[in-house]
């Protein structure tokens, strides 16, 4: 019974971080029908980054943080500026393989810049566990995990549905020409959307490889965020931010309880098994609404 | 190809012949005769390039029908060569006939795409290439865990009728031959019925069942057809490297096949051969270049000869589809144009 | 206000679709613009507001003037901000956002300050869309559609408004209540109106001044009332013939007089 619950926790923890990073690219998804591959691989370049900030130049934990996510911003833009307005209109094949080569180039630079060797990410939280009822252990970094990605989700969730810019993202990712025809600034409603999705990319980086250690296969778990994206459907953001959570709950769960029988290795594969049958079942995934597609 | 103004067909068949011109005829003998001399003639390096770019062009030609011409996305091809792989290597080691080796290999590896391919009923596009990216980590955990796991099997040196392809210059002809042989079954399916009904499903699956294709069907002998030259490949690739571990069948390799047929132009295969010796050779380069630059930056020397080809890869393949998105055969298509109407071109 | 003075388009620089055609609007005025399937009239209007862009389409030669300011180069979003409001052929809404956020997204581009009273404006315009503020856009009817879509762009504070087809598949009663509005925006809030309708009679009613197109050209302009006498237009536009139902003669004369104004 302690264990289910310490399971549990830990999975819902780790799961939001896949809605942080999923909410990054369906927010690209929705406004230019471009699925963004790469995403992982930029969860883990600005984990490196930070991780060049803090332990290689000395910068104070708090700066650095702020750093990497600017860092995140400027990459987001410059992907944009640079790469996206080739693509919008393109096959799909070759979107799909841009970014994935994209992806594949930036491992090569990070494989070059940073070795191989999984690095050790600076400390962010203190060590220590409280015990609540003497039900459940909770280790800080678990806790602050999960206040932060709410809290960033709520931050989002008000952005998105209060302001202008979320307006008009909304607006954009219903009807591009029209919005345009409304007087908003497509372009710069693109712009800001691969910034926010980098920005949670790189919050998602500092938060996931302070549990997981910094290596390049870290980057999976972008694969796992599109996972999640696809079972909650594509398009709905309250989907992915209730299957995110749910995802990690039966990761760690079934790491837990299947992993015997199998010998190992379930967390990483229950994601797409879990994908693959409600892809059979529900196309469209499970909050998804349907495409209809005309002749 | 090439046809010179002035040749009408007549009939149908002329139109699907497999051959078109005596030019053709030409090309085609002389092409041959130069791919079994070459090892004569190459250094061993070189050969081996050509060995893997047989091997390779094997695996895209998979790629070329399922993708290219059925327009079904496939992040998975590796997988299935992997499958071929591991079912054809101990099927070896027990003494099966090669022959019989790759082609249950092929079989095996049609089988494993078939199951995988079911989702591409219902899905297409960002969501099948997701879904078949799922089935490369579903069928790579499978085979880990069930099937000799990352250590693998090691693979003898096949023969047949007592020739033993126990040298790479023995193998090269093997991987040749396997290669021609696919190509010719890839031309005879192109040119048949079911050809034209992939395409169809690839400009507009809905509309090609309303013309009275059997889409379901037809997707589902894409990804069975795609996924037996992936069996063939996978195996063919254990025997060159003596061993079968699926660290050699990476979802890098697979990506980088579906950039071949981005380069080469999707569907045909002489773009498949441009693509993958195009891409090939760019790997190749970063494979020189990257002990220079080693010695040049030796604190990163490291990971330099296993980070710059990927680089080099990776950057000409964004590049090249940011650029060219059509790939070289539609390139090359505007240049020969441009060369016979020569002065009238702009 | 507008002018296009010989004004050419082509899509993907090979199609000519509008062959040099010049045409004005008036500060305060409604003009129409009538012409057969495909003469080319949502194009004139995409040209003008900019959407051409989006479709590889090109004012190849002339220009668009708005204000004493070239315009056929700008963007959409900034023909918009310039005061030109496109409501697009067959209810552009965005179909996931309530009817206010659909309202909303028209003063994106303005400042915060007048948003509000601008949205009680198109309320006591449009009182229907006050009961469904709070529904999701796409699942109200069409007339309601079409109503949030001209709302949407009032919001955006218009000089000239390019209507194209608000009548497109609405009920003839709710088509005369949408007019009857469009009148009272025209004449309380001075906006310039270029109206394409198939409708004839209803746009000749509606508008001082209008242009008959057809393959590209214009070959017909002048006050609405003078339009609606004009003999070819009773006949082919507005289906009135003076020979009643002995119409199987005129096919002949159709073609001629066709020729006569190509
Ligand atoms: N994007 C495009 N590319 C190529 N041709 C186009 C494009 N858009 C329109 N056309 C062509 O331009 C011509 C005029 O089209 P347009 O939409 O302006 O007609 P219209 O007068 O609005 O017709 P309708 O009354 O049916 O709406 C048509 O022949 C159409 O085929
Ligand atoms: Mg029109």
């Amino acid at each position: 019974m302690e264990n289910i619950l310490n399971y549990i926790i830990a999975g819902l923890a780790n799961g939001c971080i896949y809605s942080l990073v999923a909410i990054g690219f369906v927010l690209i998804y929705k406004s230019s029908g471009i699925l963004n591959f790469a995403q992982g691989t930029i969860v883990i370049l600005n984990a490196f980054v930070f991780y060049s900030f803090t332990i290689q130049l000395g910068i104070p934990m708090v700066i650095a943080i702020l750093l990497t996510l600017a860092f995140g911003a400027l990459l987001g833009f410059v992907i944009e500026r640079f790469i996206l307005d080739r693509l919008i209109g393109q096959p799909i094949l070759a979107v799909i393989i841009l970014t994935l080569a994209f992806s594949e180039f930036l491992k090569g630079i990070m494989n070059l810049g940073w070795g191989t060797d999984i690095l050790s990410a600076p400390q962010l939280f203190p060590r220590g566990n409280i015990t609540i009822l003497n039900i459940v252990t909770l280790d800080y970094s678990r806790i602050a995990f999960l206040v932060i990605t709410f809290f960033l989700i709520i931050i989002f969730a008000i952005f998105y549905n209060k302001t202008k810019i979320g307006l008009a993202m909304k607006a954009t990712s219903d009807d591009t020409i029209a919005a345009g025809s409304v007087g908003i600034r497509v372009r710069r409603v693109f712009v800001v959307t691969w910034i926010i999705s980098c920005i949670t990319a790189a919050a998602g980086g500092i938060l996931v490889t302070n549990v997981m250690g910094i290596h390049i296969q870290v980057a999976e778990i972008g694969f796992k965020a599109m996972a999640v994206a696809l079972v909650g459907g594509l398009q709905s953001l309250p989907g992915i931010i209730i299957i995110g959570p749910a995802m990690g709950i039966i990761e760690f769960l079934s790491a837990a309880y299947l992993d015997p029988l199998v010998d190992g290795g379930m967390r990483d594969l229950v994601p797409f098994i879990i994908l693959l049958i409600v892809l059979i079942f529900r196309p469209s995934g499970i909050f998804g609404w349907k495409h209809i597609e005309r002749i | 190809m090439w046809r010179p103004s002035g040749l009408f067909h007549v009939n149908y068949s002329q139109e699907i012949a497999f051959v078109q011109t005596p030019f053709q005829w030409v090309m085609l003998v002389l092409g041959l005769f130069v791919t079994f001399a070459l090892p004569l003639f190459i250094p061993l390096d070189a050969l081996n390039f050509f060995i893997k770019a047989f091997i390779t062009i094997t695996a895209v030609l998979g790629l070329t029908l399922l993708t290219g011409n059925c327009g079904q996305i496939s992040l998975g091809h590796t997988a299935f060569m992997a499958v071929g792989a591991f079912v054809g290597a101990p099927l070896l080691n027990q003494g099966v006939p090669l022959i019989l080796c790759l082609i249950m290999a092929g079989l095996a590896g049609g089988i494993v795409g078939l199951i995988f391919g079911l989702p591409a009923l219902r899905i297409k596009g960002f969501y099948l290439a997701f879904a078949t990216l799922a089935a490369f980590y579903v069928i790579r955990f499978i085979l880990i865990h069930y099937f000799g796991g990352v250590v693998g099997h090691n693979v003898p040196p096949p023969s047949i009728l007592g020739f033993s392809f126990n040298s790479d210059f023995r193998i090269y002809y093997l991987i040749a031959s396997t290669c021609f042989a696919m190509t010719y079954f890839t031309k005879n399916i192109t040119r048949c019925k079911w050809g034209r009904a992939f395409i169809a499903i690839r400009d507009h699956d809905i509309a090609a069942n309303t013309l009275g294709v059997n889409v379901y069907f037809y997707k589902l002998m894409a990804f069975f057809i795609g996924c037996f030259y992936a069996g063939v490949a996978g195996l063919v690739l254990s025997i060159y490297m003596g061993w079968a571990s699926v660290d050699h069948y990476s979802l890098t390799n697979c990506i980088w096949y579906l950039g071949m047929i981005i380069v080469g132009g999707m569907h045909s295969i002489s773009g498949a051969y441009l693509g993958v010796f195009f891409i090939l050779g760019i790997e190749e380069m970063g494979i020189v270049i990257a002990p220079k630059l080693a010695e040049l930056f030796p604190q990163l020397a490291g990971s330099m000869i296993g980070a710059v080809p990927i680089i080099f890869v990776g950057l000409v393949l964004v590049l090249f589809i940011m650029i060219e998105p059509r790939g070289l055969v539609h390139r090359w298509e505007i240049i020969k144009t441009s060369i016979r109407i020569f002065p009238f071109s702009n | 206000m507008l002018q296009l003075v010989n004004v050419e388009v082509r899509y993907h620089e090979v199609i000519l679709v509008i062959r040099g055609i010049s045409l004005e609007v008036q500060p305060g005025q409604i003009v129409s613009l009538l012409g057969a399937n495909g003469a080319g009239k949502t194009t004139i209007l995409k040209a003008i507001s900019g959407i051409l862009h989006h479709e590889d389409g090109k004012v190849s030669e002339g220009f668009v003037n708005f204000q004493g300011r070239r315009i056929d180069k700008l963007e959409p979003y900034a023909t918009a901000e310039a005061g030109i409001l496109h409501v697009m052929e067959g209810r552009r809404i965005f179909e996931h956002l309530s009817v206010e956020e659909n309202l909303l997204t028209g003063a994106i581009m303005h400042g915060n300050g007048k948003t509000h009273s601008d949205l009680e404006k198109v309320y006591t315009y449009f009182p229907k869309l006050a009961s469904v503020r709070k529904r999701t856009a796409g699942y109200l009817s069409g007339g309601e559609q079409q109503m949030v879509v001209i709302g949407r762009a009032l919001m955006g504070r218009p000089k000239l408004f390019l209507l194209d087809e608000p009548s497109l598949g609405i009920a003839p009663l709710l088509i005369k209540e949408i007019f009857d509005i469009l009148n009272a925006i025209n004449r309380d809030e001075g906006i310039s109106m270029l109206v394409v309708e198939q409708n004839a009679r209803i746009a000749l009613d509606f508008s001082n001044y209008g242009y008959v197109l057809e393959n590209g050209r214009i070959v017909l302009d002048g006050p609405s009332d003078k339009i609606k006498q004009n003999e070819d237009i009773k006949e082919f536009y507005l289906g009135l013939s003076e020979l009643g139902s002995r119409r199987s003669y005129k096919d002949f004369k159709h073609y001629s007089r066709r020729k006569r104004w190509l």
